[in-house]
């Protein structure tokens, strides 16, 4: 854009030369209601009143492209070296004689819930690498769902007694306050995993896995679970009454509801490096039921890049958006020296132009 | 989600498919699935501010200094006001801005939310500008043109007649003022809208 700066030129305040030299109360009732004069007032303040010219804009293109193609290349390559181990078990962990029953299977609290499954490294995997469990078909972000906590309660002992909002889990049958109350707690993931590679155990590091911030300001130390899961109902898991909330990790982790139906959340890390064609067995107790709503579980193992996880979108997106500015650029040349036009050109005034086109 | 984008979009300056944009990018972005309610939202929030200033901008025709400070001082005055929010505990929002301040994919999104909700309208304004311009541009463009200090004797009869026609079309409208007056501005938002 043509960039240029168009100074006011001319002045108003010469309007005192229309009073009357030495009048009496007229001239001085006229002075005390002229405004004082200043540029802001009088718009005369420097001004720069940019258009939109050939080479402005070819050149903005231009460099976008230049800017955005590099930048999706890094981005695609950062998510090229994402390995990720992706095992959907809810199905195969189902006895081959309750299959067409699941709901059956998974409400009997006499039926073993441990399930093995096996899965092969593809690529090598560096450490730390992060274990989760996905979601799908689970809406954390339901508004009366997402809702049904209370945050106060989480952070004070004083406050157990503060229940408000947390409808359906208040209380239990006989009234005491649930600890802690709310839906979100009450569905709390209860899958576990453990794992071996040939005769050695890989250890899942299950420390650190929820916000430092969480875990000092949002869930207090003096604050610990009482009368959970207590009703006729168990949603999920249940909670460890000796152990403080800023430490339960799990719950925690549970309790920042997911924004998206389909979601991970991190169950560890293991700080071991895993090799091409490793073998790792998974022995797994698959307690949550997702079989009643239609959901489905899974089990990722996956590296991190500082990009995050291996999601090709950024990149892809940059990549084409920088060609398209850079295929702008070159047409909005071609038009320029093909089909030139004049910039301010009055003939184009509506009043300048021939009857029946331009 | 899409409610806040729908509210944002009707008290500011960005149209249904920029709203759009804003919110497929940040769904596709962050759809890696680790994302949480506020991370999410705040992104796409992100992406309304991002867009806001730089669809104001082009729509300004004569940049003095308020605009310019008022334009990017709200801007600046977004991420100030959420970094201070998200520093206060009993919020939703702890700490929310600062985590995704520090993720490079926070800011190549808003770098996509902004290259592909402001290229198309970038490069229709030029077109139209180019080969169908109004008045306006027209006489902006006269402006421009007047305002260079280098002139040939062969430029010198023309700059006299535009002068003419910008001296024309003022005097007609302050003649008009006290009938039908209509301000300059009304063609550019007419078209423009």
């Amino acid at each position: 854009m043509n960039n240029h700066a168009a100074g006011g030129s001319t002045s108003n305040g010469g309007s005192g030369v229309d009073g009357d030299g030495g009048g009496g109360g007229g001239a001085a009732r006229r002075n005390t209601k002229m405004p004082k004069y200043s540029k802001f007032t009088q718009q005369e303040l420097p001004a720069c009143k940019p258009i939109l010219t050939p080479k402005w804009v070819v050149s903005v293109f231009f460099l976008v492209g230049v800017i955005f193609v590099p930048v999706g290349v890094v981005s695609l390559l950062a998510a090229q070296n994402v390995v990720e181990i992706v095992d959907r078990y809810d199905d195969a962990c189902v006895p081959a004689n309750m299959t067409d029953n699941k709901l059956a299977y998974i409400q009997n609290p006499n039926i073993s819930k441990e399930c093995t499954r096996t899965l092969t490294i593809t690529e090598d995997m560096n450490q730390p690498i992060f274990v989760y469990y996905q979601l799908d078909n689970f809406y954390q972000n339901h508004r009366r769902y997402v809702k049904s906590r209370n945050d106060g309660q989480l952070r004070d002992a004083a406050k157990a007694n503060q229940t408000s909002a947390c409808e359906p889990e208040k209380t239990t049958a006989d009234g005491k306050p649930i600890v802690p109350c709310g839906l979100i707690a009450w569905s709390l993931f209860n899958d576990t995993y453990s794992f071996t590679r040939g005769n050695e155990n890989l250890t899942v590091d299950k420390k650190d896995i929820s916000w430092k911030s969480d875990r000092e300001h949002k869930f207090g130390k003096n604050v610990y679970p009482s009368n959970f899961q207590n009703g006729l109902l168990k949603g999920g898991g249940t909670l460890d009454p000796a152990i403080p909330l800023s430490e339960q990790e799990d719950l925690i982790v549970w309790m920042r509801t997911a924004a998206l139906p389909t979601f991970r959340k991190l169950y560890g890390r293991i700080y071991v490096d895993l090799k091409k064609n490793d073998t790792i067995t998974v022995k797994l107790s698959n307690n949550y039921n997702t079989y009643n709503f239609g959901g489905k579980k899974k089990l990722v193992l996956s590296t991190a890049t500082w990009l995050g996880g291996k999601n090709d979108f950024l990149g892809f997106a940059y990549v084409i958006v920088g060609g398209v500015c850079f295929f702008l650029a070159f047409a909005f040349t071609l038009l320029y020296l093909i089909k030139p036009r004049k910039l301010g050109d009055h003939n184009y005034l509506s009043w300048n132009r021939h009857p029946g086109g331009r | 989600m899409m409610f806040l984008i729908n509210q944002y979009r009707q008290n500011g300056k960005i149209k249904p498919n920029q709203a759009l944009v804003v919110f497929l990018t940040t769904i596709c972005a962050y759809s890696d699935e680790k994302s949480e309610i506020e991370e999410l939202s705040m992104v796409a929030l992100s992406g309304c501010i991002w867009l806001q200033a730089f669809v104001v901008t082009l729509d300004t025709n004569s940049f003095t200094y308020p605009q310019i400070i008022l334009i990017w001082g709200n801007f600046i005055a977004f991420y100030m006001i959420n970094l201070i929010v998200s520093a206060v505990p009993t919020l939703q929002m702890y700490t929310i801005m600062f985590r995704l301040c520090s993720q490079p994919s926070y800011w190549i999104t808003m770098g996509l939310i902004v290259a592909v909700g402001m290229g198309p309208v970038l490069a229709l304004r030029y077109f139209r500008n180019m080969f169908r311009p109004n008045a306006i541009n027209i006489l902006q463009q006269i402006e421009q043109s007047n305002g260079h200090t280098h002139t040939t004797r062969n430029m010198e009869s023309r700059i006299i007649s535009a002068g003419s026609y910008l001296t024309h079309l003022l005097a007609d409208s302050r003649r008009n003022r006290g009938a039908t007056y209509q301000p300059l501005l009304s063609d550019s938002v007419a078209s423009d809208g």
